[in-house]
């Protein structure tokens, strides 16, 4: 299986910034794991397909267009074994990521 | 996040089902209406006005749907007859879209027109796939069964063509059309698309043996596809040299055999096999979870006769299969001539390759 690193660009994300999920890309869980399916692509664009993990996965399910990456980090301070740089640092991240293959708007 | 190719990711999946058992493919016949009736299409005995009235409704295809989606299925093949003939197709692939299910479309480029383009342009599918046996008027037409059927067709592909639809076109070979196969593959290729021969003729599902006569000798065959394939590359995929189809005493050995897929019919009866007919669930009545243990009994249950093919040194060399063995014979453990000579000659060929 061949990792990717994702192609990061200088997405300014502030603390207050709310995103909500892109319609035209649907999650799918499917024996535990959470894949990303843009679903505006054809075989011939197809290219990749994006898995998230288990934490990434509950970001995306708080993903509402209402909880702001602040409201998104306190939740996740309560729910996981993280510290307040790590889960700012792995959700600033996953945001870059969602940004840069227009999962979030 | 991790980011995978899509083809490792399909083989990932592919891998992981076949070895949980779990679906994660569905062939869905929505219909088996079209507007041609091929010669050789093993499903066109239902293509019938009286038979169509009791496919399933929009309601029920989509609740089917959302069962799919819960069961774990990635990959959505809408096939037929022709399922752009639904009247509501579109508010079936757009509800099957928003779903996530990875969409290939079958279908004949006779049913395209520019604002079904319009319209799948916005969603396009994985793939679209279409069957193209003749670039002459009078083969295509003697073949589809539908009188000034070629103009329309071509018009179709060319449609999908100027709009960058991702498009795979195949070419049923029979006795009608293999006289012009070069000239198809030269147009084909002049697409810029891969030129697929299909051999693969069986009877059809109402037991009517008639698209058997049409199929090339398997020498005919085995030559084609040598000259389009030198190295059989077609065989050598799909051979059973796993060991799986020597080890294992069972007739399936094919994905319906491994259980990562299955098939629904119009009517709402669920298949592991889309030859056989007789072992089905309805899914309009009973969990696709029960179907699915009744289908991983069938798939286990081996050999119960003494059939030739049980114990065939060739078995991994064949590709027939208890669906096939099923129309053609009525008993799914019966061999079928046509594909005794191709696996024979196919490990002839084998071991000529070896030798050299």
């Amino acid at each position: 299986m061949q990792k990717k690193t994702l192609k990061k660009s200088a997405i300014d994300l502030s603390d207050s910034l709310v995103f909500k999920k892109n319609p035209d890309m649907v999650t799918r869980k499917i024996e535990g794991e959470t894949i990303l399916v843009p679903i505006f692509k054809a075989s011939d664009d197809l290219n990749c397909i994006y898995t998230l993990n288990n934490c990434a996965s509950r970001i995306w399910d708080m993903i509402d267009g209402k909880n702001s990456i602040d409201n998104i980090k306190d939740k996740m301070l309560k729910e996981f074994d993280t510290n307040e740089k790590e889960a700012e640092r792995e959700l600033k991240s996953l945001f870059k990521d969602l940004k840069e293959i227009k999962a979030v708007i | 996040m991790k980011e995978l190719q899509y083809k490792d990711f399909s083989l990932k999946t592919h891998q992981r089902n076949w070895q949980s058992g779990s679906v994660n493919l569905c062939q869905f016949e929505l219909t088996f209406k079209c507007d041609f009736h091929c010669k050789y299409c093993y499903s066109d005995c239902y293509n019938k006005k009286e038979l169509i009235k009791k496919e399933l409704s929009t309601e029920q295809v989509k609740s089917t749907l959302d069962r799919l989606y819960l069961l774990g299925v990635i990959w959505l093949c809408f096939t037929g007859g022709d399922p752009l003939a639904r009247e509501d197709f579109f508010e079936i692939y757009d509800y099957a879209k928003k779903l996530g299910f990875i969409i290939t479309i079958f279908t004949t480029s006779y049913s395209i027109n520019e604002e079904i383009v319009k319209r799948l342009q916005k969603k396009p599918p994985f793939v679209i796939e279409i069957t193209l046996n003749s670039i002459r008027k009078d083969t295509f037409e003697e073949i589809s069964g539908l009188k000034d059927s070629f103009s329309k067709s071509m018009q179709g592909l060319r449609l999908l063509i100027k709009n960058k639809m991702p498009l795979k076109i195949k070419t049923i070979l029979i006795n009608d059309n293999v006289k012009e196969i070069w000239q198809i593959r030269r147009f084909v290729e002049s697409l810029n698309l891969k030129f697929f021969p299909d051999f693969y003729i069986r009877a059809r599902l109402n037991n009517e043996q008639f698209p058997c006569s049409l199929r090339l000798s398997p020498r005919e065959a085995l030559l084609i596809n040598k000259q389009v394939d030198p190295q059989l590359s077609f065989f050598k995929e799909c051979s059973r040299s796993d060991g799986k189809a020597n080890q294992e005493d069972s007739p399936f050995y094919c994905s319906a055999g491994c259980g990562s897929s299955l098939t629904l019919t119009p009517y709402g009866q669920i298949l592991f096999c889309p030859f056989l007919r007789n072992e089905c669930s309805d899914i309009l009545t009973s969990p696709i979870e029960e179907a699915l243990i009744v289908f991983r009994d069938m798939r286990q249950r081996g050999y119960v006769t003494d059939s030739k093919c049980r114990f065939c040194q060739l078995k991994k060399h064949c590709f027939t299969c208890p669906g096939d063995a099923y129309l053609e014979t009525g008993d799914l453990e019966a061999p079928i001539k046509w594909w005794c000579e191709m696996a024979s000659l196919v490990s002839d060929d084998y071991s000529k390759t070896k030798d050299c």
